[in-house]
C-alpha cells in the first residue's frame, strides 16, 4: 500500500519501503532518495495545512478531530464567547463583579444594611422615612409620608385625639376630690322616662328598655348585666309637675326581686303610698 | 322608636316594653327583655291607649 500520508506510515522502520509509491527500499535508486524527501515534505505540509485528512490524537498533543466542535468534544472543553456549553460554575475563586451580574464579594451577606445601604428607606418601601426617632415618643402613621411622633411631654399627660390626630395633653380632671381621698363610683345604668300617656324614654345609659307593668310600676332592663344583685338603685321624680310632689321610688311588695339583668321599681305618693304614673321618672344604678 | 312589645305578665295584666335608643332592633330587644317563654306582640305605639286611668285593667286580645 502506498504511503500517501503520515497516518499510513508504519512505526516499524523496515515496513516503510516507499512513500507515495517512490521506492525507498534497500538498493533503491539515488534519484528516489531526493524524490522521497520532497514527497515527505509535501506530506508534512499537507498535515500542517489540514488537507491530508489526518488528525493528531489527544495523546500526542492534538485534538484527534478535524473540526472545532469535534475538538471541543474530544477535549471536554467549552466554547468561548456566547455559548450554552457552560451550565455550572462551581470552582470560581474570584467573585463576579456587580457589572458581571455578581455581588462583588465572596460574602453570603449580599447587602449589609449597616454598611451597604445609605439613605432612609421611605414608608412606601416598608421603612419609616426618618433616620432618628425621638426617645420614648409614640409613633403616628402619616400616610406614605415619614412617621410622626408625639413626645411624652408633661408627666401625667395622656394621648388625646382632636378628631384628626393625637397630642400629648393634660388629663381631664373629671371628678375631683375637694376634700378627703375616698374614691368615686359612677352609675352603671340610668334612665329618664315619661310614665304618663304613652310612656317613652327621654335618655338612658346601659338600658335596652323599660317595661310598663301597670300604673307606676316599671322594670328597668339593663343592656349589660350587673356583676351581681347587690347594686344600689336610686330614683326621683325631679322634673315632674307639682302633682308628683312627694313621689318616692319604692320596691314592690311581693314583686320581682332585683336580678343582674333588670330591676323593678314603683313610683308611689309618700303620704299614702298611692302608686301613680308621673311625667319624670329618674332611676340610676350604682355598684 | 315607634314600636312597643306587649305580653301578658304573670299577674294577668299587660306589660308593655318601651325600647331605649340602645342600638338594638325591636326584635333583639324583645328577644332579650321579654321573659323567657312569654308570647309577645310587636305593635305600633299608636295601638297603645294613652288614657291610663284604668291601666291595671288592660287586657290584650
Amino acid at each position: 500500500m502506498a504511503k500517501t500520508k503520515i497516518s499510513e506510515y508504519s512505526a516499524t522502520s523496515a515496513n516503510n519501503t516507499d512513500i507515495s509509491n517512490i521506492n525507498i527500499a534497500e538498493g533503491c535508486s539515488p534519484a528516489n532518495v531526493n524524490n522521497a524527501i520532497r514527497t515527505l515534505m509535501a506530506q508534512l505540509k499537507d498535515l500542517q495545512a489540514g488537507t491530508s485528512g489526518d488528525t493528531i490524537p489527544v495523546t500526542a498533543g492534538g485534538t484527534g478531530s478535524a473540526t472545532a466542535t469535534d475538538a471541543r468534544t474530544a477535549l471536554s472543553a467549552a466554547k468561548s464567547g456566547a455559548n450554552s456549553d457552560i451550565t455550572s460554575i462551581t470552582g470560581l475563586t474570584t467573585p463576579l463583579t456587580t457589572a458581571q451580574g455578581g455581588t462583588g464579594t465572596a460574602s453570603t451577606t449580599f447587602a449589609n444594611l449597616a454598611t451597604n445601604v445609605t439613605g432612609t428607606l421611605p414608608v412606601a418601601n416598608g421603612g419609616t422615612g426618618v433616620s432618628t426617632l425621638l426617645a420614648n415618643a409614640v409613633l403616628l402613621g402619616n400616610g406614605t409620608s415619614a412617621l410622626q411622633t408625639v413626645a411624652p411631654s408633661t408627666s401625667g399627660n395622656i394621648l388625646t385625639s382632636n378628631g384628626t390626630t393625637w397630642t400629648s395633653a393634660t388629663a381631664p380632671t373629671g371628678i375631683t376630690a375637694t376634700t378627703g381621698s375616698s374614691p368615686y363610683y359612677g352609675a352603671r345604668a340610668f334612665v329618664n322616662f315619661n310614665g304618663t300617656g304613652t310612656p317613652a324614654i327621654r335618655a338612658s345609659g346601659n338600658v335596652t328598655s323599660i317595661t310598663d307593668n301597670g300604673t307606676g310600676l316599671y322594670t328597668i332592663n339593663f343592656t349589660t348585666a350587673m356583676p351581681d344583685t347587690s347594686y344600689t338603685t336610686v330614683g326621683s321624680s325631679i322634673g315632674s309637675t307639682t302633682s308628683a310632689d312627694g313621689m318616692i321610688l319604692t320596691g314592690t311588695a311581693g314583686g320581682a326581686a332585683p336580678t343582674t339583668s333588670a330591676v323593678q321599681v314603683r313610683m308611689a305618693y309618700a303620704p299614702d303610698n298611692t302608686v301613680t304614673d308621673i311625667t319624670f321618672v329618674n332611676v340610676a344604678v350604682f355598684r | 322608636m315607634n314600636k312597643r312589645i306587649v305580653y301578658q305578665n304573670d299577674e294577668g295584666g299587660i306589660s308593655i316594653i318601651v325600647p331605649a335608643d340602645c342600638g338594638l332592633t325591636i326584635e333583639e330587644i324583645a328577644a332579650k327583655d321579654v321573659p323567657t317563654g312569654k308570647a309577645y306582640n310587636i305593635v305600633d305605639v299608636s295601638e297603645i291607649p294613652t288614657d291610663r286611668t284604668f291601666r291595671d285593667a288592660w287586657t290584650w286580645e
